[in-house]
């Protein structure tokens, strides 16, 4: 009978380099829903520092005037509902209080649509059971979902050279039940061309902005919203000038979330004092801090979590050099 | 002269008015031709197939290239005559754009058709030979078919004809509730989960693959830990009043020189220096290699690797 | 709007980036040898394939969600190659889609190149597969291929999104020896974490090229090069002209739309430092042309059907 092998005994570096994957998953698990449930019941606000580009995304969001019309390029699924998804509901509880009509569609996913209705009821949910009570926003009245476009691109130069003509098809049903144009509709009934819309929202983690630049970007004020990976690529477009304003990932919806609370005085500064009407007003005792600022202490565990397990690899990998030598 | 100046006033190819005799003449002819070619395209010489292809590839592509060449008449209206005749192409090419788009988006939802048969015809066959995975395959039909009577069943009953006083009267709960539980109980959470794995895959690729070997590992590991510990507001507020408590307060030089070590300006010199002008200088390489592939590709002289 | 907002300008450079490749495609097809320089990844593919044949595990390629365009013709292209490769050695491979379009001709040209190595039987049709055109769905199916075929090799090249990590990390977990590229910049960090070759950039593009050694594409290849060389001696020649000009040169005029039409018109002002609107490399590429942003055109009555629908004036 042969005799059973023994295994032979790591070292403290070998094991500090072989840690087993299952181990590392359950470890992240246990330490993201652990912080999450923390953060939700301590109600834990992560302080943080609005960047210029999110100022940029703030300031020209809070000075749209009442009534006029953005439109909101939707590419959110519930899997990117942590980053978009919060940076979407920021956008529509701006919206909402600032009176700001809005058009919504998606060319990435039908999904896409069906997410963004749901963060709209719950933000009318909320708006019904504030204190006061607040008017709910009503499609057709206040915006319009004109659906999924399956060519993108193709539709955005239509909408570029043409608005009316590329949504010229697009019906919904009115108070009354009637299906009628969008263009009736007091959401797009003043828009004649492109440039009379205040802006345009790519929210994505998908790389919708550089087609939506190329298209309609001279002609109405960019804003993209994107999950934090997409940054990079797009950061250079906002140094160029051809994004006015960038949300960064989940960290970027917290700045938002952030800026409507404290707003942007007339120095600039995030929370100032500064004598003089603010560059962008805050939202005071409303709602600001949501679903963002509850998922930014887990996002933070996650990351030094990551940081500590890349020093865990890298000691063990200089135990073992140490050692053999 | 260029022949479409001829055309003003503007009643176009485009404009016929819908429900008419005129359209529906058009639609005819265009599918009997269309028709005609795909079935005379089986019989043309082996020798003239790929100048058909070609010309048809060229044509296509010459419309796109149209509208970025073309100067485009400013501030076009449909109830307005063109100056002149670069204005009269550049009214028609404008005016064509939303038709034309409405073939992209029909052509885009048909060509999904030839997906669904290729799944079919793949996992059917698994079905019926047995193949070891076959359970795989059934479930995967299965699955398909269900979704789509739930789909359009719920959507008979919310959108179809005479559906909004039917839903009201009798509301269909078997297909609302199906659809529900499919789509967004099962099919939205499953995306979702999907999604999340994300985030345990990068934690195990940076544990085996972030490790010091030389000295561009080293830059780089020590690179990305300041960036992400500037993504966590609690350290870049901690490490900020740190850095000017040990400048000091007001403007003198030691506070300013302090204050390029702030986490934040450390984070955004990475960032404009190191960063962007890479990615930049990758992009343009990729948009340049992106121009030559679509020039060859129109212009019919793209060779694949096997010619 | 292009000629407004940039002036000729634009056009002209793109025009002369076509000019550079045509010639350069012209000067290969005479029979000039033209040097490429040697890119590892691509020089993996053969020891990809041969690993596979020795395990007798199937080679995966995937394009990613590229669609019936530039990228995924390329990546179809490079598989092409692999797919000759693989059939030489008789290994089977799998090709999954995430697009029909790109499906259908992926199907033609895979069998196409059996039929030219003269083993047109060997060609299985359930080898390219469209899996589905939803991301994850699309991830899901071709992480259940790499674990229950054990792929060997994997090559994943194209249109990469979120979905990169997923499949790279899955097919680590079998063994397979990886070449990645992306087109989408920002996934390239996830496929070097966990590939073992990775194309970076162009690298893509130059792939046809390099492994065909086609005039037509080394030419092209040539011509993109020097496209490249041309922007970054204009992005050197305009950082060292605006540097001067902003620290010497005063401005003098103001430029702004005025009257009827909004057309742009020239006034003096008292002279001050350029601001960095009024430096020349931001007025050569965001020229305004003097032609009236609202010109005026006669009208016409507009035929009942051509009346928008909405009843809102044009």
């Amino acid at each position: 009978m042969d005799e059973p092998v023994e295994k032979p005994q790591l070292s403290l570096g070998e094991k500090l380099q072989s840690v087993k994957r299952n181990a590392l998953y359950l470890t992240l698990f246990c330490v993201v829903s652990g912080s999450l449930i923390l953060s939700h019941a301590l109600s834990i606000r992560v302080p943080t520092q609005p960047q210029e580009y999110t100022k940029d995304a703030y300031k020209l969001l809070r000075n749209i005037p009442e009534g006029q019309t953005i439109v909101i390029d939707t590419g959110t699924t519930n899997a990117s509902r942590g980053e978009c998804g919060c940076q979407m509901e920021a956008v529509l509880r701006m919206a909402m209080r600032e009176k700001v009509k809005f058009v919504l569609y998606t060319w990435v996913e039908p999904q896409c649509v069906e997410v963004a209705k749901s963060i709209i009821a719950n933000i009318n949910q909320e708006r019904r059971t504030s204190n006061p009570p607040l008017p709910e926003y009503k499609e057709w009245d206040d915006y319009v979902i004109l659906g999924f476009f399956p060519d993108g691109p193709t539709m955005l130069q239509s909408v570029a050279s043409n608005i009316r003509e590329a949504w010229g098809t697009k019906k919904e049903k009115d108070p009354t039940g009637a299906e009628r144009s969008v263009f009736e509709s007091p959401v797009l009934k003043q828009i004649k061309r492109v440039d009379d819309l205040k802006a345009y929202l790519p929210i994505s983690p998908t790389n919708l902005m550089p087609t939506v630049v190329a298209r309609v970007g001279r002609k109405v004020p960019v804003i993209s919203m994107i999950a934090g990976v997409m940054f990079p690529e797009q950061f250079n477009y906002y140094k160029s000038g051809q994004l006015k304003g960038l949300v960064n990932g989940l960290v970027g919806a917290v700045e938002l979330e952030a800026l409507m609370e404290k707003g942007i005085d007339s120095a600039g500064d995030v929370g100032g004092n500064a004598p003089g009407p603010p560059i962008a007003a805050p939202f005071p005792g409303a709602k600001n801090y949501a679903r963002g600022s509850d998922y930014y202490f887990a996002f933070c565990c996650a990351i030094t979590l990551l940081m500590l397990t890349v020093i865990v690899g890298n000691v063990g990998m200089m135990l073992e050099k140490r050692r053999n030598r | 002269m260029i022949p479409f100046a001829q055309l003003t006033p503007p009643t176009t190819l485009w404009s016929a008015p819908n429900g008419s005799t005129l359209l529906w003449a058009e639609i005819i002819i265009a599918f009997l031709v269309g028709t005609a070619i795909v079935f005379g395209l089986a019989f043309i010489p082996k020798g003239l197939r790929r100048p058909i292809i070609g010309s048809a590839t060229f044509l296509g592509g010459l419309y796109f290239m149209l509208h970025y060449l073309w100067p485009t008449a400013q501030d076009y209206s449909k109830d307005e005559i063109p100056r002149n005749s670069v204005e009269t192409v550049s009214f028609w090419l404008q005016s064509s754009l939303p038709t034309v788009t409405n073939f992209n988006q029909v052509l885009t939802g048909l060509l999904l058709g030839l997906g669904i048969a290729s799944l079919l015809r793949v996992h059917i066959g698994r079905v019926a030979k047995k193949h070891k995975e076959w359970p795989y395959s059934l479930t995967l039909v299965i699955s398909m078919v269900v979704m789509t009577i739930f789909g359009y069943w719920d959507w008979c009953s919310k959108i179809g004809p005479g559906a909004a006083k039917a839903a009201a009267e009798n509301p269909q709960i078997f297909p609302n509730f199906g659809w529900n539980f499919l789509f967004d109980g099962l099919f939205v959470n499953l995306d979702a989960v999907m999604y999340s794995m994300i985030a345990f895959f990068i934690f195990s690729a940076a544990y085996r693959s972030f490790r010091l070997r030389s000295a561009e590992s080293a830059i780089l590991l020590g690179t990305a830990v300041l960036v992400m510990l500037s993504l966590m507001g609690s350290v870049l507020v901690g490490w900020d009043r740190v850095v000017d408590m040990m400048g000091g307060s007001g403007h003198g030089s030691v506070a300013t020189f302090m204050g390029n070590f702030r986490l934040g300006n450390i984070k955004d010199w990475v960032q404009n220096n190191f960063q962007s002008p890479s990615i930049r200088a990758i992009e343009f390489g990729l948009a340049i290699g992106i121009l030559a592939m679509s020039l060859r590709l129109w212009l019919g002289i793209e060779k694949g690797i096997n010619s | 709007m292009q000629y407004y907002d940039t002036g000729y300008l634009q056009i002209f450079f793109v025009i002369l980036l076509m000019a550079f490749l045509l010639y350069n495609i012209n000067r290969a097809r005479k029979g000039k040898s033209l040097f490429i320089r040697r890119i590892p990844g691509l020089n993996a593919i053969e020891e990809a394939v041969g690993r596979s044949t020795e395990m007798g595990r199937p080679v995966l390629m995937v394009p990613g969600l590229s669609n019936l365009g530039p990228v995924g013709i390329q990546a179809v292209n490079i598989f092409a190659h692999i797919t000759r490769t693989a059939a030489k050695f008789g290994t089977p491979i799998r090709l999954c889609l995430a697009d029909a379009a790109l499906f259908s001709v992926a199907q033609e040209i895979i069998r196409d190149v059996y039929q030219s190595e003269g083993i047109p039987d060997s060609y299985d049709p359930n080898s390219v597969r469209f899996i589905s055109d939803r991301q994850f769905a699309f991830a899901a199916g071709v992480v259940g291929v790499i674990l229950r075929e054990k792929v060997a090799a994997c090559f994943l090249m194209g249109d990469w999104y979120a979905e990169s990590l997923i499949l790279a990390e899955s097919a680590k977990e079998v063994g397979a020896i990886q070449v990645a590229a992306s087109t989408v910049t920002t996934q390239t960090p996830f496929l070097i974490a966990a590939c073992d070759y990775v194309l970076i950039g162009d690298e893509f593009y130059a792939a046809s090229a390099y492994l065909s050694r086609e005039p037509v594409l080394v030419g092209s290849l040539v011509g993109q090069d020097w496209s490249k060389l041309l922007i970054a001696s204009i992005i050197v020649v305009l950082t060292v002209q605006a540097s001067i000009e902003k620290a010497y040169v005063p401005q003098t005029y103001q430029q702004t739309q005025e009257g009827e039409g909004k057309i742009w018109t020239t006034k003096p002002i008292p002279p001050h430092l350029k601001k960095k609107a009024e430096l020349f490399e931001r007025r050569l590429f965001y020229a305004h042309d003097p032609e009236a942003l609202t010109p005026k055109r006669e009208k016409r009555t507009l035929q009942p059907w051509e009346k928008d629908e909405s009843g809102g004036d044009q």
